[in-house]
């Protein structure tokens, strides 16, 4: 009996046909999947097998560093519209310290006088201020800005959006990383580099952060003092070491379920993570140069780990430290003198921590922070604001200079090109060329900076602060 | 001319004697050596001279001008009406934030001139949130009145739609002692 015909089925010759074709175009589909794979391992593996250590430290000031007053213009006639500009919070000429170059313009520019021992840093060559600096997706100036004319990054002048702008350098036009920091992503391309991969490279002294998180990475957050203990593990009494016991080996054991294998795992490694870890901080130093303050003991962490970085395998570490504070529309002066002299004391003593054990050209120390503040006052503090000033420090750093172009002090004349209203500068640096900077001196190949940096393309890349 | 013709015009002139006779004291005024008011003068004169400074008249207060008047809807106007407390004003501002950011997902900020602009119509979607000629977004705060208080946006997540407003008090100073701050949401952490 002959089958009913079918509309919609194939014939075995048909089908035949259209496997052989099928087999043949997935057989080449296969092949390129596999060459770029293997291409792309290639490029993974980027360090050559004698890197040596490199660590970046971020030192983020949350709530908007008013950087106005971190570099302030010393010479007469620019520090007179300075204070005719920022009236209440301005500060006189005696409270700023001398820098011992000008920036590119001729222009003499001074520190906060609380200061001392980033300027210290600073003329000895181990410090360079970057000027101007801000989040972008490309260079913008002030008729674009105002006639919407170039892309713009969204939410400008917003707490949490300008943290998260900063620390993922990207915006809502590149969908595919603003749910990941450059920290990260710089991680992970470099993590082949790697000795030992089962510690994080990210170690985050701050808490959460978006700046270290990757598409697969997350930082390994320590106590203040190192790692946290298993205190299970510790223990010497015998009740405990048998609980101990029976807690690994429910650890070890293999779970149908995906969900249980999984905790089982990352549980596992956790511990040997931590195990591992406290062994090498074990014979670290104290850094007595670090102050006893939040940021002096997140940076002695650092320091600890930055010692132990040999004994644990790892040749890359990215590390996070943080403040904040900075959020002064009230009351101004006192309190951030006081913040900006313990960055300046804790930065000071990590350099001179870093110097002890001879890793000074090993590690750079970048700070970062939401935004500026506005160059006017509210009358009594400031509010948000948009381009700022930074600071990069090490002994691979092309020190004792400013980078960047310093905004015209004056906004009051009205005709201000950075002023967008009340002394909000439009950048003339952006947070991509500052990043990819750092991230080639640590390693980057120009090949990935792409990957790590979506809207570098836009930007010259390498703004010329470090040493190869 | 016949005869009943004759009878009433002569009919016609005498009352109009008449008429002036009896009534033409009345309308020139005392002042005029008349017996009346002085209609005359008036006419003569136009409108009147009004009550004096001194009038008791002027004594008797007006009524107060209504804020609303002429205002096309909207969600501000009832920020305008007297007699309403500080987290009642700041409550109807915080709504009107939070209607921008439920159409925008995103918060204005920025300069006060670039805020009003925005909630006037200069955002992504072209709504007008508040006319851009309101009296409560005139100066440099959301204000009931020209001398009042004003109330201050301080954007912590404009794409997470948490902000903190400031109501600056009797000093008009903001970030000082005597302010209202809300937070919005309620337990916004800073």
């Amino acid at each position: 009996m002959n089958p009913l015909p079918c509309p919609g089925l194939l014939t075995r010759r048909q089908f035949l046909g259209a496997s052989a074709c099928s087999g043949m175009g997935t057989a080449g589909l296969l092949h390129t999947i596999l060459a770029l794979r293997g291409l792309n391992a290639q490029t993974i593996d980027s360090l050559p097998a004698d890197a040596p250590y490199k660590a970046l430290v971020c030192v983020f000031h949350y709530g908007g560093n008013d950087s106005n007053n971190l570099l302030i213009p010393r010479a007469a006639s620019a520090h007179q519209k300075y204070l005719a500009n920022r009236t209440v919070i301005g500060l006189p000429l005696s409270g700023i310290l001398p820098l011992d170059s000008l920036n590119d313009s001729g222009l003499e520019l001074g520190l906060h006088g609380s200061m001392s021992g980033c300027q210290a840093l600073y003329n000895q060559g181990n410090l360079a201020l970057l000027a101007n600096l801000g989040t972008l997706i490309a260079p913008i100036t002030l008729a674009d800005y105002r006639n919407r004319t170039a892309a713009i990054p969204d939410n400008l002048f917003s707490h949490s959006d300008q943290q998260i702008a900063w620390q993922t350098s990207a915006s809502s036009m590149n969908a595919a990383y603003n749910q990941t920091g450059w920290g990260g992503r710089l991680a992970e391309s470099l993590m082949e580099g790697q000795e030992r991969q089962s510690i994080s490279m990210l170690i985050s002294l701050s808490g959460t952060n978006f700046f270290q998180v990757g598409k697969t990475m997350l930082p390994f957050r320590p106590g203040p003092g190192g790692t946290p203990t298993f205190k299970l593990g510790q223990s010497s009494r015998s009740q405990d070491v048998t609980r101990y016991a029976a807690f690994r080996s429910i650890l070890d054991a293999e779970h149908a379920n995906l969900m249980e294998d999984a905790f089982s795992d990352l549980s596992n490694k956790s511990i040997i993570e931590a195990d591992t870890i406290n062994a090498a901080l074990q014979g670290t130093g104290s850094f007595p140069t670090l102050p006893n303050t939040d940021l002096g003991n997140q940076l002695r962490t650092v320091a600890k780990f930055i010692q132990a970085a040999g004994p644990l395998g790892m040749r890359r570490q990215i590390f996070f430290v943080s403040n904040g504070g900075y959020d002064l529309h009230g009351d101004f002066i006192a309190p951030h003198a006081q913040l900006l002299g313990g960055v300046s004391g804790a930065l000071k003593g990590f350099y001179d921590a870093l110097a002890s054990i001879g890793m000074t050209n090993a590690v750079t120390t970048f700070t970062a922070s939401d935004f500026n503040r506005t160059y006017d006052s509210n009358g009594r503090g400031s509010d948000h604001g948009w381009g700022g000033h930074y600071m990069v420090m090490g002994g691979a750093v092309r020190g004792r200079r400013i980078y960047g172009s310093y905004p015209d002090p004056d906004i009051l004349a009205g005709n201000n090109p950075l002023d967008t209203g009340r002394g909000r500068w439009v950048p003339t640096l952006g947070v991509d060329p500052y990043a990819a900077t750092l991230a080639k001196w640590f390693g980057l190949p120009g090949s990935r900076m792409r990957d790590v940096f979506p809207n570098i393309g836009n930007f010259d890349p390498d703004i010329g602060f470090m040493n190869a | 001319m016949k005869r009943h013709q004759v009878i009433l015009s002569a009919g016609v002139g005498l009352g109009l004697l008449l008429l002036f006779l009896f009534l033409g004291p009345e309308m020139r005024s005392v002042r005029d050596g008349g017996w009346g008011p002085g209609i005359f003068r008036k006419w003569a004169q136009g409108p009147g001279q009004g009550p004096g400074p001194g009038d008791p008249i002027l004594k008797i207060p007006g009524p107060s001008p209504d804020p609303l008047a002429g205002l096309p809807p909207s969600p501000l106007n009832a920020f305008l009406q007297p007699g309403l407390t500080p987290r009642q004003q700041t409550d109807i501002v915080g709504q009107l934030l939070l209607d921008y950011w439920n159409n925008l997902h995103t918060l204005p900020s920025g300069t006060w001139e670039e805020t009003r602009a925005a909630l006037a119509g200069a955002n992504a979607k072209r709504l007008v949130f508040v006319e851009p000629g309101h009296p409560a977004i005139a100066r440099d705060a959301f204000r009931a009145a020209a001398d009042a208080s004003g109330i201050h946006i301080h954007v912590i997540s404009a794409s997470g739609g948490s902000f903190q407003l400031i109501y600056d008090g009797p000093d008009r100073q903001p970030f000082t002692e005597d302010d209202l701050i809300r937070n919005f949401p309620d337990d916004l952490e800073f």
